[in-house]
């Protein structure tokens, strides 16, 4: 039996006592893309921040590739948090896009992808380099490697951070709601770079509100609601065939809302046999 | 009546005190940097100990007069045995305490980076001293320049302290030659003329710095 790339077990957080997430169970097997939608105040972000540690979890674990991550077991058998140099070691494995893109802007595109194998990895500078240019050409950014952030558009920038976090060369990436903040026009220029990875080997979580963008690539569609995971299934079946009553609701929600006032969808790329249904 | 003549005869005279003033001014602002920096390690610390020590050492520079603190380190100091020469004792002084105010423009300035830059680095695996280095270092000190410089022109202007404890700096060598001609008025401009060349040099470097800086 393979094993998963990443499994969580039993993640619960709470903040100040308000429990956000309450047991989240998930597994992803090497390869697997699984997008996670759900009402926002659900819990999703969090978790992925959970995920890498970014906020650690109140309890439960995360193992990556069968390994315990972000904490290590004592002799005692008691489970400890890992030491943050240990924990850099482990964050290596686990690349991370953002919402807000969170480039460094004193340094410019390629400056921003090379960090990660340069700093990180300590890759000698012209290997790093090659490396970064590659990873930009991936990206359709080639010409813009030298261009500050601060020049770059949104959706530029999220294609930079995402060759960012390619070029750690990570087991698995997390995208936090990667198109949220960015204006209508460029959030096609985003999803075809994910769609790009999504058809490779590279294993992905995404936490999303692009519904029609997560029927089409993710492998598993996961529903999210008040910290718990409602629904867990492939896009055909979810949106077809939903378990739940809760997911219907959400799927009857999404679907008014894309098709706006005027009744012409306005999700451009939401499949026309979510609409038949 | 004004005579050029003996204002120039006294020139020599000034322009060691000026040079005396720009020494001091590098020398202390040199060590407020350095102290500066220490302390807002402390004042941003996650131990409770580090940040009230900083917390403590901020409160005393700024809420005592740089002139006690000067007497303090320049008459206090000998009583303990320990004995400092002027120059270093004011150079001493100043340093400490502009780097109470350094500090807290260095943690504004740090503060002012937005979270999610850390959050990114972190998220890459760098280790802390990576995270210092290469990212709230650098734009740290690009968002504090302007009131770094506005610091170092206060500084320069506290260097006459410094004269209280005989350290022969512009102002101190501008009395002397005022007590022996007898002509405040020429005197003095030619002193605040001086501070205007040294500080003008300064914003003036501290520009090019900015622009050198700048992102575009």
């Amino acid at each position: 039996m393979t094993i998963p790339a990443l499994r969580t077990e039993a993640i619960a957080k709470s903040f100040n006592g308000n429990e956000v997430l309450s047991g989240i169970d998930l597994s992803i097997m090497p390869g697997e893309v699984v997008c996670i939608v759900g009402p926002s105040g659900s819990g999703k972000s969090t978790f992925l921040r959970c995920i890498n540690h970014l906020s650690p979890a109140t309890s439960g674990h995360v193992y990556l590739n069968g390994e315990l991550f972000g904490e290590r077991e004592t002799a005692g058998g008691n489970v400890m948090p890992l030491q943050h140099a240990a924990l850099q070691e482990q964050r290596q494995r686990i690349g991370m896009v953002f919402q807000s893109f969170n480039l460094w802007p004193h340094r410019t595109a390629l400056e921003n992808v090379m960090e990660g194998p340069r700093i990180v990895k300590k890759m000698p500078t012209a290997e790093a380099r090659d490396l970064a240019e590659s990873l930009l050409e991936r990206v359709g950014l080639a010409e813009r490697k030298s261009y500050y952030p601060g020049h770059l558009s949104g959706g530029q920038q999220q294609r930079v951070a995402i060759a960012r976090a390619l070029a750690m060369q990570p087991e698995l990436i997390l995208f936090d709601e990667p198109t949220s903040a960015l204006d209508p026009e460029l959030v096609g220029e985003v999803l075809s770079v994910m769609k790009e990875l999504a058809s490779g080997e590279t294993t992905m979580i995404v936490v999303t509100h692009e519904i029609g963008f997560a029927v089409e690539v993710a492998d598993r569609l996961v529903l999210m609601d008040k910290g718990r995971i409602v629904e867990d299934a492939p896009p055909r079946q979810f949106i077809e065939a939903p378990r739940e009553e809760r997911s219907r609701q959400f799927l009857k929600q999404v679907l008014s809302r894309s098709l706006g006032f005027s009744g012409e969808p306005s999700g451009a790329i939401l499949p026309l046999s979510i609409l038949q249904n | 009546m004004f005579d050029p003549a003996r204002l120039i005869a006294a020139l020599p005279e000034l322009a060691n005190g000026a040079t005396n003033t720009v020494m001091l001014t590098f020398c202390s602002a040199l060590l407020s940097w350095v102290v500066g920096s220490v302390i807002v390690v402390g004042l941003l610390s996650p131990v409770a100990l580090w940040r009230r020590a900083g917390r403590v050492y901020v409160s005393f520079m700024r809420g005592t007069p740089a002139l006690v603190q000067l007497f303090l380190v320049f008459f206090a100091l000998p009583m303990i045995g320990v004995h400092v020469p002027p120059f270093i004792a004011a150079s001493i002084t100043l340093g400490l305490n502009s780097g109470a105010y350094v500090a807290e423009i260095l943690r504004g300035a740090l503060l002012a980076i937005p979270a999610g830059q850390i959050e990114a680095a972190e998220a890459l695996g760098m280790r802390k001293a990576a995270l210092w280095r290469r990212i709230l270092l650098p734009q740290g000190i690009r968002i504090a320049l302007p009131s770094l410089t506005n610091e170092l022109t206060l500084l320069l202007k506290t260097t006459p302290l410094a004269s209280v404890v005989a350290v022969t700096e512009l102002t101190f060598a501008g009395q002397i030659v005022i007590a022996r001609t007898f002509e405040p008025a020429e005197v003095l401009l030619a002193v605040a003329l001086g501070y205007i060349v040294v500080s003008q040099a300064l914003v003036l470097g501290a520009r090019a710095l900015e622009r050198h800086l700048a992102v575009t």
